[in-house]
């Protein structure tokens, strides 16, 4: 029994933090971003005999929260404003104001969903084409190509020659 | 492989690069060059969503867990289960109340005492090293780092690894820590060293080289090599 509540904690005190930092720039807000990892931490308790291997839990975590945050458009259609909320947002207080870091958050803002997700994926979780492809139930090369094709466009709108939304389309 | 080939499969390969991609940025020079733009990209993709974390979530998640099952347990529970999650929690999140400044000057001091290599000290059996690591519970996969120097040592009263890496062309210095662990990642560095101390799941590493990328590069390896995900 004690075994289950330390790895509970250790994995708490593990992942609470990266999880976190990919639940808000999924949702960009705070308070829902907390949400999704206490709620995502409950889950993984309910199922913690399953997860005994740290880096399986990790990825079991992540998919979670990606399902947590699907499942709350399934209750309510958030309206979605494409203005820059970093404008007027308090949520964004603390993080990196230099002009280059907004430019990146502005791009990544920018990718379609199914390009944005699996940059963060990578960025924020640190995960392999391979374990992405499993967690959000696409083939790896698919993957692999939706990263490269991300990081692309990221890079071409940081440069100013590109839109989003035109190496998505091919 | 080619370069076309690299060029696709590195970014979307990141964080771990397998052997035959590290090997041909090894000997081409334009694709090396590549890799290192797409590193940069990593790390400002890190640092621009780099959002900060509100202060005691892990302990508001560890106190829900608490609630939640005292609420099925009964109420005459409560106390126990608190304890018990009080203390696997300071047990583990020492470093949530450490203070940063000083860790930070224990590890670098600790570093500072480990031996350098001898020049005409060859690369150590991959064998070797993962004996050493299995000495303080961690796992060692072989093949993705080349380690020149290794040997247990004491990091604040706790048992430590210190490596010493090739990475690009040059050495860097790992402390693997299975016992110390920091809440997040602490920026160290001295003259003409960059490095830093980052947080595992299973304790923290510190990590020191000649330059950024070497730092980066070597972390993403040792991630890979050890189960300190």
């Amino acid at each position: 029994m004690q075994d289950r509540h330390a790895f509970f904690a250790s994995l708490v005190t593990g992942y609470s933090a990266e999880l976190y930092r990919f639940a808000f720039w999924l949702c960009r807000d705070r308070g829902i971003a907390e949400d999704l990892v206490q709620e995502t931490f409950a889950r993984s308790w309910k199922s913690i005999d399953q997860l005994r291997d740290m880096a399986a839990a990790k990825a079991w975590l992540f998919s979670t929260l990606r399902n947590e945050n699907a499942r709350r458009f399934e209750r309510v259609q958030p309206e979605y404003d494409d203005a820059d909320l970093e404008q007027v947002a308090g949520d964004y207080n603390g993080i990196d104001d230099r002009p280059e870091a907004f430019a990146l958050r502005t791009a990544i803002r920018k990718l379609p969903e199914e390009y944005r997700e699996p940059l963060l994926l990578q960025v924020l979780g640190g995960f392999s084409g391979e374990d992405i492809a499993a967690m959000i139930g696409i083939k790896a090369n698919a993957v692999m190509v939706r990263i490269h094709r991300a990081r692309n466009m990221v890079r071409r709108q940081l440069l100013g020659t590109d839109d989003a939304g035109n190496e998505a389309q091919q | 492989m080619n370069c076309e080939e690299f060029r696709n499969a590195y970014a979307a390969a990141r964080p771990r690069v397998p052997a035959e991609l590290e090997a041909h940025r090894r000997w081409c020079r334009a694709c090396a060059d590549f890799a290192t733009h797409e590193d940069q990209l990593d790390r400002q993709l890190v640092q621009a969503l780099n959002v900060e974390v509100p202060e005691g979530l892990a302990d508001r998640i560890l106190q829900r867990n608490v609630n939640a099952r005292v609420r099925r347990l009964g109420t005459w529970h409560f106390a126990a289960a608190a304890a018990l999650v009080a203390l696997v929690s300071a047990s583990l999140m020492i470093g949530s109340w450490t203070d940063r400044r000083e860790f930070r000057n224990d590890i670098v001091t600790a570093l500072n005492e480990q031996p350098l290599p001898r020049v005409q000290d060859a690369l150590l059996a991959d064998a070797e090293v993962a004996e050493l690591l299995r000495g303080v519970g961690v796992s060692y996969r072989s093949g993705l780092v080349s380690v020149r120097l290794a040997r247990r040592c004491q990091v604040r009263g706790t048992e430590a690894v210190y490596l010493v890496v090739q990475a690009n062309g040059t050495d860097a210095s790992v402390l693997v820590m299975p016992e110390l662990s920091v809440d997040d990642r602490v920026e160290i560095s001295g003259d003409g060293w960059q490095g830093a101390i980052v947080r595992c799941p299973k304790g923290s590493m510190a990590i020191t080289g000649l330059s950024d990328q070497a730092v980066a590069s070597v972390e993403a390896n040792m991630r890979a090599a050890t189960n300190m995900l």
